[in-house]
């Protein structure tokens, strides 16, 4: 008796659970309905306002942006104080975005920093403008390094490597400078991936904004990518750099010298993980080390 | 109890704690802290620039001994390791105050000192006066001599164990911590030479 | 090192032979060797001599606070429990109402639309980094950036030790990201401590904290 209704149970909660599965799986696709009218009902705006931010808010929706994340895009400008028409400017540059393709994350992030920071919207708009703007010269960037060999390995590869080089972009690294970073990833055959040029790309903002030019940022991220340097390698470009900085010399000479250190390194292949760091090491045997040439004392002030 | 017997004895009540921590008693590890902070609060304090973060620091690296007891093998004492990792952190915060846009003012008797009852006031103002300008020499030593004679003079530390923290012979450290001393003397004496 | 170096040291550290104390005193006839050993001791004294930096009364508790859960023993239990051999006893009636169960959960399964046709990697691990700083005056501290949408009203900074010192830990994902301390809901703030800064488009200027993945789990400013 006890074990019929334990079946019996079994067989109600897997029904129970399987049903809303289903219900769930053919309402998937569909966001929730109604978020951004919700949102607008319980705004405090005149009706020729609140018809206009329902209208841009709709077309974005339509363009292909998810609801949810317009309708919290218009309650945080709404809360700050943005004005109707300032909103749907935000909108418009939203749209434009989505409709060109472009990832909307990044331009989305901005409008919401610029919300948060109470910026005048008329700079928001300028600032997410330029970025969507940065977004789609990337893009073509990206697309071309495709099609000149480089592959994609895994989802979000081209997504993320779309927006470092945006960000590369940004920093000042001209469109000439970035593809021939691209053209340098594709020459090395088995490494000709777009993690890789995500990673060159991402060094190189790194170095620009420790005070390289965009040039001697590309060389010292070239002189890695010629030597093979693993993806981890790469990444850690700006520790060497500021390691190299911490002596005294400027960004120009600290990258200089790194640059002939990388030339002198040995050829990887392949790249190896870097291991743990182990807090413990096994004990070596003692060896007696030359005398050190007494160091320079560090100047007060530094 | 002889010296060797009661760090035996030490090493063994460690690793016991070090088991016990690992079977989920987080209280057992206070024991631990306990026992070092002192040691990785003076040790920090000497390192960075600026003292009030030691303890934010210090407390850095017994968290991060912690969530890596599992790596630890006892080969060497807690404190050895832990210092290791806390002179790790500190290399990390150096290497990031050089890029910071601005610096942070230090005030110079930061940190709590513990003041000698015995002194008088005098006594007291000139030993303040002596840590401060040994403080200010201490500052300007590179990082590796600085650590090496920190850890031999202030914490009184072995050579072979110091070479166990650095990561180098203890041949070496013994080398480090003489050239730390030379600097320094030089260093004070430029600072007390009339300008 | 020198031979006069080396028992030079020796010396400081009360570890020379009597050999080696009679050498040491005839190289310290020269005037140089000398100076140099009575620069050594005074450098030594001064420096065993120095007034210890103690840390505060609540530091052992602060260290506790901020350590994870363990969950070794529930674990443990866990396995026990799905690990341990039972004995099963069917008929037919259980066997066929758990294959109609099977089947209900197969298809449930079939109809969700799958998303992940080239898999991403697997959920990558979080790293706990702790954010801080020095603010004493400030009543409320917050921190706001790309890992919560810029929200000013979300993370707030507890300052445990009543001193001014603020700080919070985060999960964060591997990946870099942009953010900055606001002052009593109002006032942004650059952290002084990052890693690496950049400007926001608005003339601030962003701190960035970059997440590797992680080997042992904690990093900070």
């Amino acid at each position: 008796m006890a074990t019929r209704r334990l079946v019996g149970i079994a067989i109600l909660t897997v029904t129970a659970l399987g049903a809303p599965s289903m219900s769930r799986a053919i309402a998937q696709e569909r966001s929730k309905p109604g978020e951004l009218s919700r949102t607008l009902e319980t705004a405090n705006l005149s009706p020729e306002g609140n018809a206009l931010v329902r209208a841009k808010g709709a077309e974005v929706v339509r363009a292909g942006v998810a609801e949810g994340d317009v309708a919290s895009l218009i309650q945080r400008g709404l809360a700050r104080g943005v004005q109707p028409a300032e909103l749907a400017r935000l909108l418009d540059v939203l749209a434009q975005a989505k409709r060109q393709d472009l990832p909307i994350e990044p331009v989305l992030d901005k409008m919401k920093e610029g919300i948060a920071k109470r910026i005048p919207p008329a700079r928001i708009a300028a600032v997410a403008s330029r970025l969507s703007g940065e977004l789609a010269t990337s893009r073509d960037l990206v697309r071309r390094a495709e099609r000149e060999g480089i592959r994609v390995e895994a989802t979000g590869e081209r997504e993320r490597a779309t927006e470092v080089v945006a960000d590369a972009l940004g920093r000042g690294v001209s469109v000439k400078e970035m593809e021939d970073l691209s053209r340098q990833v594709a020459r090395s055959r088995q490494a000709a991936t777009m993690s890789r040029l995500e990673a060159g790309a991402q060094a190189t903002s790194d170095l620009v904004s420790m005070g390289l030019s965009p040039r001697e940022a590309l060389e010292t991220v070239g002189a890695a990518l010629s030597k093979g340097l693993s993806r981890r390698d790469i990444e850690r470009l700006r520790e060497r750099l500021a390691q190299e900085m911490k002596r005294g010399e400027s960004a120009a000479e600290g990258a200089s010298r790194l640059r002939d250190e990388i030339r002198a390194e040995r050829p990887e292949k392949g790249g190896k993980p870097e291991k743990a760091e182990k807090p413990e090491k096994a004990e070596k045997p003692e060896k007696i080390e030359k005398p050190e040439k007494p160091p320079k004392v560090e100047r007060p002030g530094r | 109890m002889p010296r060797n017997a009661r760090l035996e004895s030490d090493l063994v009540d460690e690793r016991a704690i070090i088991a016990r921590c690992l079977a989920g008693e987080r209280r057992a590890y206070a024991v631990l802290v306990e026992r070092y902070k002192g040691l990785v609060h003076d040790l920090v304090s000497r390192m960075l620039r600026d003292p009030v973060e030691a303890e934010d620091i210090a407390q850095d690296a017994f968290v991060k001994a912690y969530l890596s007891l599992k790596d630890f093998r006892g080969e060497s004492k807690f404190s050895t390791w832990v210092c290791r990792i806390a002179l790790n952190r500190c290399k990390d915060v150096l290497r990031r105050q050089g890029r910071a846009p601005w610096t942070r003012t230090r005030q110079e008797g930061d940190g709590a000192e513990v003041a000698d009852d015995r002194e008088t006031p005098v006594d007291s103002l000139e030993r303040s006066e002596r840590d401060a300008a040994l403080r200010r020499a201490l500052a300007r030593l590179p990082v590796k001599y600085r650590e090496a004679v920190v850890l031999r003079h202030i914490e009184g530390m072995e050579f072979h164990e110091i070479g166990r923290v650095l990561g180098i012979a203890a041949g070496a450290a013994k080398v480090r911590a003489f050239r730390a001393r030379d600097m320094l003397r030089r260093l004070m004496e430029s600072e007390e030479a009339p300008r | 090192m020198t031979r006069f170096e080396e028992l030079l040291d020796a010396k400081l550290a009360g570890e020379l032979s009597p050999d080696e104390n009679r050498e040491f005193a005839a190289l310290l006839m020269l005037d140089e060797n000398r100076s140099a050993f009575e620069a050594h001791e005074e450098t030594v004294a001064l420096l065993e001599g120095v007034e210890r930096h103690v840390p505060s009364s609540s530091f052992t508790e602060e260290v506790l606070a901020r350590l994870p859960d363990r969950r070794s023993r529930p674990w443990e239990k866990a396995c026990d429990l799905v690990w341990a051999p039972r004995t099963v006893r069917w008929n037919f009636a259980t066997a066929f109402a758990l294959s109609f169960v099977l089947v209900v959960t197969a298809l449930a399964w079939k109809t969700l639309p799958s998303r992940m046709a080239v898999g991403p990697d697997p959920r990558p691990v979080v790293t706990l980094f702790r954010f801080s700083l020095d603010a004493p005056g400030a009543q409320q501290v917050s921190l706001a950036g790309e890992f919560n949408g810029w929200r000013t009203d979300e993370i707030f900074l507890a300052d445990v030790t009543g001193r001014g010192r603020f700080s919070v830990t985060l999960p964060l994902k591997p990946g870099r990201y942009a953010y900055m301390f606001v002052f009593d809901g109002a006032t942004w703030m650059t952290d002084p401590r990052a890693e690496a800064y950049r400007d926001d488009g608005f003339g601030n200027k962003n701190a960035l904290v970059n997440i590797a993945v992680p080997t042992v789990g904690h990093g900070d400013t």
